[in-house]
């Protein structure tokens, strides 16, 4: 009963630890000195909330939440690939940063119903503060993408490379469908998805940047487990199946090749030091 | 009202503990003076927050890692704030910034040095943050008032971050032999820096900003301060102080001037320091591709048909 809940947990926490993470290698290092301080922020925030969850986890199981976070094999992390992406530039960042706060402010209202008393509460919690977050990347969106072409021009590059990974965001739980018999999980990922999709969509559309990437990953899309284990999306028209492309697999433990440095940084003082005290 | 009649007046002013406002009359020397003397605290708050910044991705608790990114967080502000009031003596912030991009104008040495691990975050929180509130608390008291009003704040949250060292140390310090190593190691690497850090012995008679009381104590003495405050609490930790090393003379601990090597801070009064290039080279390459984020803020609301 717990396993189908500590499945979802596992995967929003590594979310938030993973990308406050990135978001904290900005710190001192900001394009903007402003900005520099706002990511730091937003940087605690994550790392704050993927603490609040771990320590959901650990009060059913049992462990420790530095241990969750720093202490397990990269095919234990369950993140969206997204969150792992290096920083690049500033761009793609702030594009990362509206596409997730988005995503995470239909999750959180997704789970608002939740049956786990502990899990409501945080959820509640969370969203007040990540309300900062949206208006943070929004007005940032509207400046940049209202502003001189160099700008627009590359955050419109940023979010074309940055929306595939977004939409995996959604990709399914691990035992999604015991969390929602369970009630720990209200409304399939699946739907979430579609929501994101069309919420996206109706924000470019207002800021006028051009949404060819669209088709790549279509509402209609299902992504189904293949025999070999690898993620692949079904069209569901002609009953050709594509591979999911790279950004899909986080929830199940697919790594990519930016997450090992990220990995050895992140974990290397941790567990060079068992049982040490900080 | 000639020019020696005005700085009659304004030396007067000073003499009698008087403070002086941005658009007060000032000598020019003054005024270039607390220009240059605030944006190097400023680029140093900017270029501080790299060394730590460099271990946030490594902090081995969550708690660490936020407190760690909150602090640095703080040093920007500062550098924000300071560069706020640097501005209003004649010089825009981003010329301020390029000049320090490309290694125009300089920071405190202790910036220019290498991080290596865990044993560095708490060193400089502790040790570093230590002497940098030495040396900010006497210029609570600077005649330049804009700049005192700042510093207060930022020695409140400098206050908070010397307790947050303290207590990076104090884990070390009760931890596993590695750990107390690790201490040792940051300390031996770190001491002569931090003993450069004041400054060599001032010249009373020609330093214009401890004439004019923006400056209100002399570097030696400020160095005295720290040695007094901070040597028995590292010994009594049981850490062993490495060369120059302090020792006890009366109710002081003191260092012999003799004893220091002030070589390696004059390759960083050139920007030669071990980490100078490397630090600004990156901070210049972000300044650099990144035109288009203040392009941005500082174009006029567009609109898009």
């Amino acid at each position: 009963m717990s396993d189908s809940l500590v499945s979802v947990l596992t995967a929003l926490a590594d979310d938030e630890l993973i990308l406050g993470h990135r978001h904290s290698e900005w710190t001192g290092f900001a394009p903007h000195i402003e900005e520099d301080v706002a990511f730091s922020s937003i940087a605690q925030d994550e790392i704050g909330h993927a603490a609040a969850y771990y320590s959901i986890i650990a009060s059913v199981t049992g462990g420790n939440v530095d241990r969750l976070a720093f202490g397990r094999e990269p095919s234990e992390y369950r993140n969206a690939i997204l969150c792992e992406r290096d920083n690049d530039d500033w761009a793609y960042s702030l594009a990362r940063h509206w596409l997730y706060d988005h995503a995470d402010a239909i999750r959180l209202e997704g789970l608002e119903g939740t049956a786990h008393d502990q899990l409501r509460a945080l959820v509640n919690k969370m969203r007040r503060e990540e309300r900062y977050h949206l208006i943070h990347a929004d007005a940032w969106m509207k400046r940049v993408a209202h502003g001189p072409i160099e700008g627009r021009t590359k955050l419109i590059d940023a979010i074309t490379n940055a929306y595939d990974d977004a939409t995996a965001l959604f990709e399914p739980f691990e035992l999604e469908e015991d969390a929602i018999k369970q009630g720990w999980v209200v409304v399939p990922s699946d739907e979430l998805r579609r929501r994101f999709v069309d919420r996206i969509a109706g924000i470019l559309d207002e800021l006028g940047i051009p949404m060819h990437f669209h088709k790549r990953a279509d509402t209609s899309a299902e992504f189904v487990a293949s025999s070999s284990g690898d993620l692949i999306a079904s069209d569901g028209q002609n009953g050709q199946v594509e591979p999911a492309h790279d950004g899909f697999g986080g929830r199940r433990g697919r790594r990519s090749p930016e997450f090992g440095a990220l990995w050895d940084d992140m974990t290397s003082m941790y567990r060079a030091h068992p049982g040490a005290s900080w | 009202m000639t020019y020696e009649e005005k700085l009659e007046r304004f030396e007067r002013h000073i003499d009698n503990g008087g403070k002086v406002e941005a658009e007060d009359w000032m000598p020019d020397d003054y005024r270039n003076g607390v220009l240059k003397f605030i944006e190097m605290h400023a680029n140093s708050e900017i270029m501080g927050a790299i060394p730590e910044r460099e271990q946030i991705p490594r902090a081995p608790s969550l708690k660490r890692k936020m407190s760690l990114t909150a602090k640095v967080q703080d040093e920007v502000g500062h550098a924000q704030l300071l560069y706020r009031v640097a501005e209003d003596l004649g010089k825009g912030r981003d010329a301020m910034y390029a000049d320090l991009v490309n290694g125009k104008s300089k920071f405190h040495n202790v910036f220019h040095y290498p991080t290596k691990d865990w044993g560095d975050v708490a060193l400089i929180g502790w040790l570093i943050d230590g002497a940098a509130l030495v040396t900010q608390a006497a210029l609570l008291d600077s005649s330049y008032a804009p700049y005192t009003r700042v510093l207060k704040r930022i020695c409140a949250e400098e206050q908070l971050h010397l307790r947050h060292g303290e207590h990076i140390t104090l884990e070390l310090a009760a931890g596993t032999d590695e750990q107390r190593a690790m201490f040792q190691d940051a300390l031996n690497r770190w001491w002569l820096a931090i003993i450069h850090f004041f400054g060599p012995r001032s010249n009373v008679e020609k330093d214009l900003l401890l004439k004019w009381k923006v400056k209100t104590r002399t570097n030696e003495d400020l160095r005295q301060e720290f040695l007094d405050r901070y040597v028995p609490k590292i010994l009594e930790l049981g850490f062993t102080i490495p060369k120059p090393t302090p020792y006890k003379d009366g109710d002081h601990w003191v260092i012999n001037e003799d004893d220091i090597d002030w070589t390696p801070l004059d390759a960083i009064k050139r920007n030669d320091g071990p980490e100078t290039a490397r630090r600004l080279g990156l901070r210049k390459r972000i300044y650099d591709d990144h035109r288009w984020v203040r392009d941005a803020l500082s174009a006029p609301t567009a609109h898009v048909a």
